[in-house]
């Protein structure tokens, strides 16, 4: 890559990645004017190109275009679809807002019906199903491992023991004992999410760093050797 | 054995008694001096004379005209006859006309019984006990002294007094000159009146008189001792003042006479004892020792004592030239007209009391001096006027002071009136007491009425009939029983025995109960007070706070972590290290394998659907992680078509196409179409799934998607052949999985994630039958990846950094690790030793 073969844009591009690089970097001395001016930026500049995407893949071609072109079948549907899509512009006011109710309860009625539909039928069975066959695989020890980190740590969630009577005093020092285990496999787990965040924020610096510095080498370092 | 009968009830008692020893009534006065009345009592305290003289000044008046000239001419006082007369022989007593006609016609008919009466003593007196129907009930004192009081009246009789007389002649020129009516005037007025018509008035009344006081009359022809002491009630200093004013006579004046002997059967026996228990005055010079000095002045005129020590109104008495007339003037400078009545005519005899100024001295009694002329104009005209407290005093009064006059009986023994008092002697008659016993008794006119109406009341008003039913045998035994009891000292009870005791009851001193203050309080109680101020001690008692472990180091380890960290990655990419070796191909986890194997598996021109669902953030690490995938797919040719549930989704995939597999020179639209944006989250995708052409018509640079080559003959998502799922959120790849996966077939469904989203979407990952069969995590995944495709990618060049990065936070959480630890250490260490 070198600054005479890229484009304006390319290239105001590497400045602002370059300017606002190094204005977030400025935060491992504290909070000061650049980061703050950054992370506003890249906010401003997310929420914008978010909005106009919408518009411009969502709502056009979506409402708009299909409304215009398409037949009276096609404008009716559009137009079911387009008095909820307007009454939900009347949350901006309070006084108002009651008129986008039915469109919100819409959403989050289908939406939670998806989620809960995906999550059982997504999740549920085919996690319940794999835990029960996961001896069915060679690996007989990764099973046994499995099976154990997921019945301590479910046990572990467990806090209802009773200890009124002492046969349950006695199941509840197992349970107990149980949750330990689990509680050792949660930790494990938060460990392993814990190294993931590291990875990939760590890969975020060095993807970073050597941004700067293949804009340093090919841009500015040429800049300044000639 | 002298007895003295009880008043009350009549019985006989020793006459050492003073209360009756039946009935317990007083048998002797209480206060004498107030029946005797003071020194000044012809001014002043008429109320003083007894009844009995006031009854003689009224009886005296019939024969007024004929004494009068006497008077006129001798300027002899009355008093002065009234002792020559005391020596000579009783005389027969007048009818007693006046006292009667004093009284308004309408008054009680006893008066005119008296009148009668007076006019049946002309008659022989007879015995005592043939007197009528109180001759049980009337005490004998009564009865022993009526008479005697009968007995004088003839004797003043024959020596009326002269201001009695000029009294009269007064009233009868106020009757000429103004003419008054008698209705107009009062009953003393009226009675003077009456008075003037010598005929015997009290002959009309003769069936009215009572018949104890007939009885009375009946024995009166002994009166006329009492004169004596009726002269001696008279103050000293009154008779010297009539001696200064008619000179002829102030010696004889001064000189007491003898007192008239008489039988003691006549005085009550108490009298008796005080006459005798008192000596009589021995002579006038032994009286001028102990009168006071004024008097003395009085007495002693031509000796010309200096009148500066005279007080000024006994010098305006010695001013009055006995013959002048100046009565009148004194009198209406308040003089009481009853004493300037008396020197009307007779002003040459007394006009020392008319001329008395009502502008008191200043030694001036108060009392005297406080009357206004009004009050002290008491009937002049009258014969009654002479006794100013007379018309004060009530009907009841009289009755009881005509009763009661026995009581002065002592008197007669010639003594005078203040020695009959043991309380009292002629000292109290010192000019500097005079005022104030003058006051007193001016005070206490009324003080004898409560001795006489003990004395008077009973048997005068008890019927005949009741008298006779009254049982004196059970008053006897009530009396004997009452001796028992205490003596009543104050109040109107005073004197009276057995009386209730009411007042030490009432104000009797009781100790006021002790009322503690404390409470009574239980063991019990007293353990949950102790408690609960044991938790009130703790809760005000501030908890020491634990010092928080101030590392001051926190900065400085900061900056020694990021200098190191940033030290170690910048020398790595500026050396462009390759020192770290890629992953070797027998660790290549088996999910990344399997994806692997699922690409090579794709022919040339299928469509494979590549979901860009990354943030810019970490597009970095996803860049890295999905470059050697998608690099195996585009060398397989695959028509790539991208989606992204993330508004920035399609930028990055785009950019993605255009930077990282720039090399393969896809076109949009020949070789891989951008879908765009699905909006809608799991439902979005959802609609994605069931109609892909309805919710993504349009490509992301405007093309209708739907017709271009790459989604040629796709009708829905399981016409993919691959499924790409590259994303750093593991909600979303999750989304992906429950959504889209089942709805997927045959299709494969691979992830490209972020290391952070492996561990949570590895159980998802698995063989044949997992919802995942591939999945790469990460620069790691994407390094074994490129070992695996033997392609080095963006993750080669990550390598080293990352792995000099890890190096390097691993070392900083042993280093963090072990200092720590020996902080912890020595943290114990201290805590033991303290």
């Amino acid at each position: 890559m070198s600054a005479v073969n890229m484009s304006l844009a390319d290239l105001s591009g590497l400045l602002l990645g370059f300017t606002f690089t190094i204005s977030i970097l400025s935060y491992i001395v504290g909070d000061n004017f650049l980061f703050r001016l950054a992370t506003h930026i890249f906010i401003g500049a997310a929420a914008g190109y978010a909005s106009v995407v919408t518009l411009y893949h969502v709502i056009l071609p979506q409402l708009i275009f299909p409304f215009l072109d398409d037949g009276q079948g096609e404008m009716v549907l559009v137009v079911s679809l387009l008095i909820p899509s307007i009454l939900l512009l009347a949350k901006i006011s309070p006084r108002t807002s009651k008129l986008g109710n039915p469109a919100i309860a819409i959403l989050v009625g289908i939406g939670a019906a998806a989620a809960i539909g995906g999550a059982i039928f997504g999740t549920v069975f085919p996690q319940t199903s794999a835990t029960i066959n996961i001896f069915e695989s060679n690996n007989f020890i990764n099973g046994a491992i499995l099976f154990v980190g997921t019945l301590t740590t479910l046990l572990y969630f467990q806090f209802s023991a009773r200890q009124e009577k002492p046969q349950r005093a006695g199941i509840a020092q197992v349970s107990k004992v149980l949750g330990w285990i689990g509680k050792a496999f949660i930790a494990v787990t938060f460990g392993a999410l814990f190294a993931g965040v590291y990875v990939a924020a760590l890969t975020a610096l060095i993807e970073r760093f050597l941004f700067l510095w293949t804009f340093v080498k090919e841009l500015v370092l040429p800049a300044l050797l000639g | 054995m002298e007895e003295i009968r009880c008043p009350m009830c009549g019985n006989p008692n020793p006459d050492h008694l003073e209360n009756c020893q039946h009935c317990q009534a007083r048998l002797k006065p209480l206060v004498i001096s107030s029946e005797d009345g003071p020194p000044g009592g012809t001014t002043d305290a008429d109320s003083g004379l007894p009844d009995w003289m006031r009854s003689e000044q009224q009886d005296e008046t019939p024969s007024e005209d004929e004494s009068p000239p006497e008077a006129d001419s001798e300027g002899d006082d009355w008093l002065t006859r009234l002792r020559e007369e005391g020596d000579s022989a009783p005389v027969e007593i007048t009818p007693p006309s006046e006292p009667a006609e004093s009284k308004e016609p309408e008054d009680e008919d006893w008066l005119q019984r008296i009148r009668e009466m007076r006019d049946e003593d002309v008659e022989p007196p007879e015995d005592d006990d043939s007197s009528s129907i109180f001759d049980g009930a009337l005490p004998s004192w009564m009865t022993d002294e009526e008479p005697a009081a009968e007995k004088e009246i003839p004797a003043q009789g024959a020596s009326i007094p002269d201001w009695i007389s000029t009294s009269d002649k007064q009233a009868e020129k106020r009757d000429t000159s103004a003419g008054t009516d008698d209705s107009e005037l009062p009953d003393l007025f009226s009675s003077s009146d009456e008075d003037e018509a010598p005929a015997a008035p009290s002959q009309d009344a003769d069936t009215d008189i009572p018949d104890w006081l007939s009885t009375l009359g009946e024995g009166g022809e002994s009166a006329s001792p009492q004169v004596e002491p009726t002269e001696e009630e008279l103050p000293s200093w009154f008779t010297d003042a009539q001696d200064d004013a008619a000179p002829s006579s102030a010696e004889p004046s001064l000189v007491i006479p003898e007192p008239t002997p008489e039988p003691d059967s006549e005085l009550p026996d108490w009298l008796k004892d005080s006459a005798e228990s008192v000596e009589p005055l021995p002579s006038v010079e032994s009286t001028k020792e102990e009168i006071p000095d004024w008097m003395t002045t009085v007495s002693e005129e031509p000796s010309a004592e200096p009148e500066a020590e005279i007080p000024e109104w006994l010098l305006t008495v010695e001013d009055v030239e006995p013959g002048a007339t100046p009565g009148r003037e004194p009198a209406d400078n308040g003089i009481p007209d009853w004493m300037s009545g008396v020197d009307d005519e007779d002003a040459e005899a007394e006009p020392e009391i008319s001329t008395i100024p009502a502008e008191a001295d200043p030694e001036t009694p108060d009392w005297l001096s406080g009357l206004d002329a009004e009050e002290l104009s008491w009937p002049a005209d009258s014969s009654d006027a002479e006794t100013p407290g007379e018309d004060l005093e009530p009907d009841w009064l009289e009755k009881i002071g005509e009763g009661a006059a026995p009581d002065l009986v002592p008197d007669d023994d010639g003594l005078s009136p203040f020695l009959t008092d043991d309380g009292l002697d002629e000292s109290l008659f010192e000019i500097d007491e005079l005022s104030d016993l003058l006051s007193e008794v001016g005070e206490d006119l009324k003080l004898p009425e409560v001795v006489e109406d003990d004395d008077g009341l009973a048997p005068a008003e008890l019927p005949s009939w009741l008298e006779a039913m009254r049982p004196v045998e059970s008053a006897e035994d009530d009396a004997s029983t009452l001796d028992q009891g205490q003596i009543e000292q104050t109040g109107p009870l005073a004197g009276l025995s057995g009386v209730l005791m009411a007042e030490p009851e009432i104000a009797r001193l009781k100790q006021t109960p002790k009322l503690t203050s404390r409470l009574q309080v239980t063991e019990a109680q007293k353990n949950h007070i102790k408690v609960f101020r044991d938790l009130l001690a703790t809760e005000r008692q501030a908890q020491p706070l634990l010092q928080p472990i101030v590392v001051s180091s926190q900065g400085l380890l900061r900056w020694l972590s990021a200098f190191f960290l940033i030290l170690v990655i910048g020398l790595v990419i500026i050396n462009e290290s390759q020192l770290v070796p890629s992953p070797p191909l027998v660790s290549v986890p088996t999910e990344v394998l399997r994806i692997s194997e699922l690409i090579d598996t794709i022919a040339s021109q299928d469509p494979v659907l590549v979901s860009f669902d990354y943030e810019p953030g970490t597009s970095g690490e996803m860049d890295a992680a999905a470059a050697a995938v998608v690099d195996h797919l585009m060398i397989r040719g695959a028509y790539l078509t991208l989606v992204s549930t993330a508004p920035t989704g399609p930028a990055l995939a785009e950019h993605f196409i255009a930077t990282v597999q720039a090399e393969h020179n896809y076109i949009s639209g020949n070789q891989y179409i951008n879908l765009g944006y699905v909006p809608g989250g799991a439902s979005g995708l959802l609609g994605f799934v069931q109609m892909p052409q309805r919710i993504t018509p349009l490509s992301f640079d405007g093309m209708d998607a739907w017709t271009t080559q790459p989604l040629n003959g796709i009708y829905s998502l399981a016409d993919f052949k691959l499924v790409l799922v590259i994303t750093d959120n593991p909600d979303t790849a999750r989304t992906w999985i429950e959504q889209v996966q089942p709805k997927l077939q045959d299709t494969p469904l691979i992830t490209v994630v972020s290391a952070q989203a492996e561990p949570i979407l590895h159980p998802y990952v698995g063989g044949e039958n997992a919802q995942v069969r591939g999945m790469v995590g990460g620069i790691i995944g994407g390094a074994a990846y490129e070992q695996v495709t033997g392609k080095p990618n963006l993750a080669r060049i990550y390598w080293d950094a990352l792995n000099f990065g890890l190096m390097t936070a691993i070392a900083a959480i042993l280093i963090g690790g072990i200092v720590n630890a020996f902080s912890i250490l020595f943290r114990s260490k201290d805590r033991r030793e303290a």
